[in-house]
């Protein structure tokens, strides 16, 4: 019996062994047709490899037997350009992607040719290194012109991938097209006979008025002025992503910001005096219940609720609001208008960063020419070119089909179900390219025809996005700072700078709710220099002289 | 003689089934032991590009660092205090929870009340803590109760006393349901024939309470309690880390939600190796006592 089992259990791997070794040899002589097959084809490319790292996680989607290596937009990467994607190894989550290469790293392996990463800590490692190319050259060389435009344009997108004035990496553009409107209770407005706020003393008139003339009319003193959420601190979209308060501050300086002052070198938002006095203000306007008591505790979700329950008289945010927080359930009228100006009297808000994420080559890699190629379609869609072949969707048949000439996004109209073709790029996501989406977007909000392929899509999303759009769309380019330390932590903000935003967070609360007077503002920029604030300055500004040469 | 070699051979002959927990052995070194060698980046200022094979050494400095950095002292005393507070709120609750549970006798009644407070064992902090800021706002349910009757709405999530109080309660009203089980189960193994005799010499419910019931239990209180020191400096992240805010950071910040902050700035592996390593060294210290003690007043060995 037992040697019978033995037997058989032998029998069975040798099997498995053979038909392993055939499947190889199967799918080795198949790529050698394939081979055969594109050089008989005459005019085709020249065939490269790329090799990636990928992401397959539980949102990838695959039909007709597909695979990351081998699927509709891989095959036409095949096909249009030459290009073979072979993937080194796939992980679950974006996370695990970044340990991955955090290992390849350590240990001395392979890294792929093509990877993205988006925190400066580690790419400050990767390029140190020695592992990754100086793309500096093939840039010129094989950017398609659209693209080199366009990083002509934002030249400080480069900063972070700056050395010795040499770029170690592609960073990739943010869409920049939803920050910052506010939005506020037309009917609350139109009741009490007020206009939407052009002023920070308009907005206290305004607040006033909402939290002391019953605008909900229920009898009770209940509602608030402004929904905000401190429980990260005073800070920007960087931080708190809706629900701030950064109008406040104006122009000149946005807390936990880095901006250009006067003399050209960057300086720190949170210690200038416009916030001071911006300060000052949040204090008496919680003071007088202008805002919710609990606005310390709350993050953005939790603030914005009030608003949301029609408990609130106006909120700071984002155009997409509509579609998240906001929902039909709000049965009552409310508008975006543009932000007010702040302390300083001019408008402005924290933006959000230009770039999130930089693609980065191994040194190794050869074929910068095939990429740049690749990386021009791809990016079809950012451009909103309504001639890209991506103009309707990534693959018809995936996520769109035609119908009567038009493309149709019904997933029940898609034979085999919808499948999100641009996690198969080697982006995995749209690239995007500054304030185009809000262009579309203002448009329709304006009420014009749709016309692009992108207009008639966008034209699906909430009515009130698109109007935000429109609000923001004129005074975007004029109210928006960036915050432009985009390098590695320097070192003294490595070991202090947790230190340092602690206390300028503790203080800045302890302030607005009145624990504290406005003046420890001052006692807490005294310390805030001269325990690390100074040094951090001066790292930053080697490093923005380092990264401007 | 005769003796040993008998068991020599039957040694050798149960050699095969031996064998049988290699694998297991191979596992805990592999997965348990090896990566104790990683806490050599402790002390070295730690690249990744180099690994710890080559990263300089840099000695105590990241210790030294950990202890001079001015907010050290409050957040370990912070983080002793809330983790004090939570293991003996979480010995005593259970215990007294267990003994009057245990004397319900409508068994569905019983069963009943176990799950419920069982349930919250299972919610995240994420949740609990959207929750709890619900209900404890100044507008939640709590301080509407506080203001009916007659006093002041109390700001519980941003005032640093009544923070650690929540945190705290919160705490235990979200595990003491967990650690209630354990309890129940070592009660239902004590031999009724010792409540039978105290019932004989005229022992009421109570006096059976304290000289049957809770001596039998005081093995698993022991195991429980030791166990439970070698957490003193868990504080617990994922609670403090949803409820807390710029407010309480004086009186709520704990070692972990100070690492994680670090950790954010600058990603330094060093570092939060050095905290993680004095964490377990401090808790291995407080467990060897423990069971010191445990051995000496108590007479009992848990390894």
């Amino acid at each position: 019996m037992k040697k019978r089992l033995k037997k058989r259990a032998w029998v069975a791997l040798a099997t498995g062994v053979a038909l392993l070794s055939v499947a190889g040899c199967s799918s080795a002589s198949n790529s050698g047709q394939d081979a055969q097959s594109d050089k008989e084809n005459a005019g085709s490319p020249k065939e490269v490899t790329i090799s990636l790292g990928r992401v397959v996680g539980s949102d990838n989607k695959f039909k007709n037997g597909e695979t990351i290596e081998d699927n509709v937009h891989t095959r036409w990467a095949k096909e249009k350009f030459g290009i073979n994607f072979k993937v080194d190894w796939t992980v679950g989550t974006a996370d695990a992607y970044n340990t991955r290469l955090r290992l390849l790293l350590n240990s001395n392996e392979k890294l792929p040719d093509v990877f993205t990463l988006n925190d400066p800590t580690m790419e400050n490692q990767m390029v140190d290194s020695g592992k990754v190319m100086d793309i500096t050259e093939a840039f010129d060389k094989y950017a398609s012109p659209r693209i080199k435009d366009l990083y002509a344009k934002y030249p400080e997108i480069w900063n972070t991938v700056t050395y010795d004035g040499k770029h170690y990496g592609l960073p990739t553009f943010n869409a920049n097209s939803s920050f910052s409107v506010l939005w506020i209770r037309k009917d609350w407005l139109d009741k009490l006979g007020l206009q939407p706020p052009k002023t920070i003393e308009d907005m206290e008139k305004v607040m006033d008025a909402f939290v002391n003339r019953d605008p909900d009319g229920n009898g009770v003193k209940d509602t608030i002025g402004l929904s905000l959420s401190l429980k990260k601190g005073v800070s920007a979209v960087k931080d708190t992503f809706m629900a701030t308060s950064d109008f406040l501050f104006g122009h000149s300086a946005i807390p936990t910001y880095w901006s250009e002052g006067a003399d050209g070198k960057l300086q720190y938002g949170s210690i200038q005096p416009t916030v001071k006095a911006g300060l000052g203000k949040l204090s008496e306007w919680m003071k007088k219940g202008y805002l919710d008591k609990d606005a310390g505790t709350m993050d953005e979700a939790k603030a914005a609720e009030s608003f949301v329950q029609g408990k609130s008289g106006m909120i700071f945010g984002p155009t997409w609001m509509p579609q998240y927080p906001f929902n039909s359930d709000m049965k009552f009228d409310y508008e975006p208008v543009p932000i007010p100006a702040g302390i300083d009297g001019t408008m402005g808000f924290g933006s959000e960063p230009q770039s999130s994420v930089r693609f980065y080559f191994n040194k190794d890699f050869k074929n910068m020419d095939a990429f740049f190629n690749y990386l021009d379609a791809i990016m079809g869609p950012g451009f909103y070119d309504p001639s890209s072949e991506f103009a309707n969707g990534w693959a018809e048949g995936y996520d769109y089909v035609m119908e009567n000439g038009e493309p149709v996004y019904d997933p029940d109209k898609i034979p085999g179900g919808w499948i999100d073709v641009k996690k198969y790029t080697i982006y995995g996501n749209d690239i995007q390219t500054p304030k185009k989406e809000l262009e579309v977007m203002a448009k329709l909000g304006r009420g014009e025809k749709p016309e692009t392929p992108y207009e008639k899509y966008f034209s699906s999303r909430p009515k009130k996005w698109a109007e935000a759009a429109a609000v923001l769309q004129p005074y975007i380019d004029q109210a928006a700072v960036y915050d432009q330390f985009t390098g590695p932590p320097t070192e003294t903000m490595a070991q202090k700078g947790e230190l340092l935003r602690k206390m300028e967070d503790e203080t800045f609360l302890k302030i607005i709710y009145g624990e504290e007077p406005v003046d420890s503002f001052d006692s807490f920029v005294a310390k805030w220099k001269s325990s690390g604030g100074d040094d951090i300055t001066k790292e930053v500004n080697e490093w923005y002289q380092e990264v401007r040469k | 003689m005769m003796e040993t070699k008998k068991g020599r051979k039957r040694g050798i002959r149960q050699l095969p089934l031996h064998m049988l927990i290699l694998p297991s052995v191979i596992g805990l070194l592999l997965f348990n032991y090896y990566p104790m060698a990683g806490l050599v980046m402790a002390f070295q200022d730690y690249k990744p590009r180099l690994g710890y094979l080559h990263s300089p050494w840099v000695g105590l400095s990241h210790f030294e660092y950990m202890f001079t950095y001015p907010d050290s002292v409050q957040v370990i005393w912070n983080t002793l205090l809330i983790a004090s507070l939570k293991i003996a709120a979480n010995i005593v609750v259970p215990i007294v929870f267990a003994l009057l549970l245990n004397e319900v006798r409508a068994l569905f009644f019983k069963r009943f009340v176990q799950t419920l407070v069982y349930l919250p064992h299972f919610l995240s902090w994420v949740i609990l803590g959207g929750i709890l800021t619900d209900i404890l706002g100044n507008k939640g349910i709590v301080n509407h109760l506080i203001s009916a009757l007659g006093a002041d709405p109390i700001f519980f999530l941003g005032d640093g006393t009544w923070f650690r109080i929540t945190v705290v309660v919160s705490d235990i009203w979200k595990e003491f349901g967990f650690s209630t089980i354990i309890y129940l189960a070592a009660m239902s193994g004590i031999n009724m024939s010792l409540y039978e005799a105290a019932e004989m010499d005229g022992a009421g419910r109570f006096k059976q309470t304290f000289h049957v019931t809770l001596p039998a239990l005081v093995p698993v209180i022991l195991v429980v309690g030791t166990l439970a020191l070698g957490n003193i400096l868990n504080a617990g992240f994922d609670q403090i880390f949803n409820l807390y805010n710029p407010l309480v950071y004086r009186e709520g910040d704990i070692i972990d939600t100070f690492v994680y902050r670090i950790g954010l700035m600058n990603g330094s592996f060093s570092f939060a190796t050095a905290v993680g390593l004095f964490k377990s060294a401090v808790g291995l210290v407080l467990i060897v006592i423990a069971y010191r003690l445990a051995y000496r007043f108590g007479n009992y060995r848990i390894f």
